[in-house]
């Protein structure tokens, strides 16, 4: 009964609510957005650590720019040297893992209506990719010439992919990474001369350097427990005959961290702000509230309500009409935020990883429970004042 | 059953004077009894003190041997209603809820709950307005509203029905229908307190209490 009479009296006084779900819908909007964008940065760079996968990436010299866009957007570019830079690597003293990939170009393929950029990898020592894929076995499916695909990729598992004229299996398709690594299609390097023969007859254009079989692009080294990353470079400038660059995705990510928490305190700021603002709007509308609803109050302590439960009651009304206005607020933050979320990204010129379907709902869960526990903080003083009122002096007051 | 109020004194900030100075009255099962004075004498202050909705500043409301001013909030909220009932000098109703719910939704009662639902409709039939209790409360008249507001305060049979001058500015045949079912509710060993200046109350009444700047002047005995 006391539940009805709640929503009841919710639905009937929509109306008179309106203005305190227009705030708590603002306020709900407000908390959404700053948590699915911060949740995404947050994400993004998370992502990015994984991906960099490395102590240390080595690249030929006057690629470091490259190289860095590469890591934090995902942007595909060429650049090579031979392998035997990496046969050089593989012997240094330090080394813990080490590994190799080299970036043939993008183009179209049958498979996709946007391009896909072609990269090659080695299975056996691969810990770049791995950590995307989960637990499959790369080195026994790239034998039997299954590939890896990037998570925009369209495939199915079961049909497997047309690429350049020829089926292909799918070993592993890759999470989601928020860049162009999402369009990526990973071989192995047995597969390189095969591919690189295709793709030109499919029209691919490839450059002489591209046709070598020898090239790679980049070296990615994990360093041993004790051992320094200057230890590595210092060995690279002995042994490595070709000139090179480093690129220490550690450092990248650093100052990415360092942009993401000076976002994070602008978005706390203004969610600070905002939702201070907006509380007190809130704690002063449901002052006007109690006021206006004195009488009402008054009627029904003198009809055997305690004070306790028409506190209840009406602290029940508050609840339900917070959650509503959060559930649009979250709503209208869906329709908005989540789209726009590459756009964001950029905006910030941070890696942008938005959250899936459980993420929204979790974040969406949370918001509520946040507005709904500041709705309750605002109306709570309100509340126990007037419901404590003596009934005769709120009847009284209102002029009688 | 017996209410007594025992040296009540009640004082409003904004006012100099007390409002109740020193009030004791004694009150027992099937009296009918008008407070009687000008406007601002008091009336009804000791009214609402007498229902336990407004505690006097000194002294005591003693209600079958409870203070109840001393009682827990919870202990009170059982009194009202059930026990004491109040009527307000002016009409107090949710203008979103129709007359029936109007006077269930305040004692929490689901309207569709036919047993009250049909109780409710007896006790609007008796005062003639059953009609209207799918009605809204601003398409009734002000004595109509006042008949409703009493059946919304003797629903739960109370023992005690305090009314603040329920008969005023209705017609002399409204008025009667209030007064001869509050008559009837006296005959059935109720207590039945009012404020009034209307002298015609008075030939429903055992005693009439005349107050003036909030003290008991004058206590009239009458044959009914």
């Amino acid at each position: 009964m006391f539940k009805q009479n709640v929503f009841r009296k919710v639905k009937i006084d929509v109306l008179h609510n309106k203005f305190s779900i227009v705030i708590v819908v603002i306020f709900a909007f407000l908390i959404f957005s700053g948590s699915v964008i911060n949740n995404s940065l947050r994400n993004g760079i998370n992502n990015m650590e994984k991906r960099l996968g490395a102590d240390i990436i080595i690249v030929p010299a006057g690629s470091k720019e490259n190289a860095e866009n590469m890591l934090l957007e995902g942007q595909r570019s060429t650049f090579y040297f031979d392998r035997k830079v990496f046969d050089t690597i593989s012997k240094f003293e330090g080394v813990s893992e080490v590994t190799e990939q080299c970036f043939l170009k993008s183009m179209s393929a049958d498979c996709c209506s946007s391009e896909v950029s072609i990269v090659f990898y080695d299975p056996d020592k691969d810990f770049i990719l791995a950590p995307w894929i989960g637990n499959i076995n790369q080195k026994k499916d790239t034998e039997s010439k299954k590939i890896i695909v990037g998570y925009n990729v369209d495939v199915s598992k079961e049909l497997g992919i047309m690429l350049f004229g020829k089926k292909y299996e799918i070993a592993g398709q890759m999470a989601k990474t928020g860049t162009s690594l999402d369009d990526s299609v990973y071989f192995s390097f047995d597969e390189m001369k095969d591919v690189c023969k295709r793709a030109e007859e499919k029209g691919a254009f490839l450059t002489d350097i591209q046709k070598k079989e020898n090239i790679i692009s980049s070296v990615y080294i994990n360093i041993k427990d004790g051992y320094k990353v200057t230890d590595i470079v210092r060995q690279c400038h002995n042994e490595l005959e070709e000139d090179f660059d480093t690129v220490f995705p550690k450092e990248l990510t650093k100052a990415l961290s360092k942009s993401y928490i000076n976002i994070l305190k602008l978005i706390n700021i203004i969610l600070f702000t905002g939702g201070t603002f907006l509380m007190l709007i809130l704690a002063l509308v449901n002052i006007i509230s109690m006021n206006q609803r004195k009488r009402e109050i008054a009627l029904y302590r003198i009809n055997g309500n305690s004070v306790r439960r028409v506190s209840f009651r009406i602290l029940s009304e508050i609840i339900l009409v917070n959650i509503i206005g959060a559930f649009v607020g979250c709503g209208i933050g869906i329709l908005v935020i989540i789209p726009f979320g590459n756009y964001i990204g950029t905006l910030f010129d941070m890696p942008y990883l938005g959250p899936d379907f459980i993420g929204i709902i979790i974040l969406t869960i949370k918001a509520i429970a946040i507005i709904t526990l500041l709705g309750v903080v605002a109306s709570c003083n309100p509340i126990y004042k007037v419901c404590k009122i003596e009934p005769y002096l709120a009847l009284r007051k209102e002029g009688e | 059953m017996k209410l007594s109020v025992q040296n009540a004194f009640v004082k409003y900030k904004n006012k100099k004077n007390n409002t109740l100075e020193d009030v004791s009255l004694d009150f027992s099962s099937g009296e009918f009894v008008a407070v009687m004075g000008p406007s601002g004498s008091g009336k009804s202050t000791l009214l609402a003190c007498m229902s336990g909705i407004l505690k006097p500043h000194h002294g005591k409301v003693i209600w079958n041997d409870k203070s109840i001013y001393e009682l827990k909030d919870k202990e009170l909220s059982q009194i009202h209603g059930k026990e004491i009932s109040y009527v307000s000098q002016s009409n107090i109703f949710l203008k979103e809820y129709t007359i029936n719910e109007n006077i269930l939704l305040p004692y929490n009662i689901d309207i569709r709950n036919k047993e009250w639902l049909e109780k409710a409709k007896s006790i609007l039939e008796k005062f003639r307005i059953n009609q209207l209790g799918n009605n809204y409360p601003e398409q009734l008249s002000g004595g109509e509203l006042k008949r409703a507001s009493i059946a919304r305060a003797i629903l739960m049979s109370p023992k005690v029905i305090i009314a603040d001058e329920p008969t005023t500015g209705l017609d002399k045949e409204t008025a009667g229908i209030i007064l001869d079912y509050l008559d009837k509710l006296a005959q059935k060993e109720k207590i039945v307190i009012i404020a009034t200046h209307d002298e015609n109350v008075k030939k429903y009444c055992n005693n009439v209490y005349n107050i003036e700047k909030g003290k008991v002047i004058r206590k009239t005995y009458h044959e009914r």
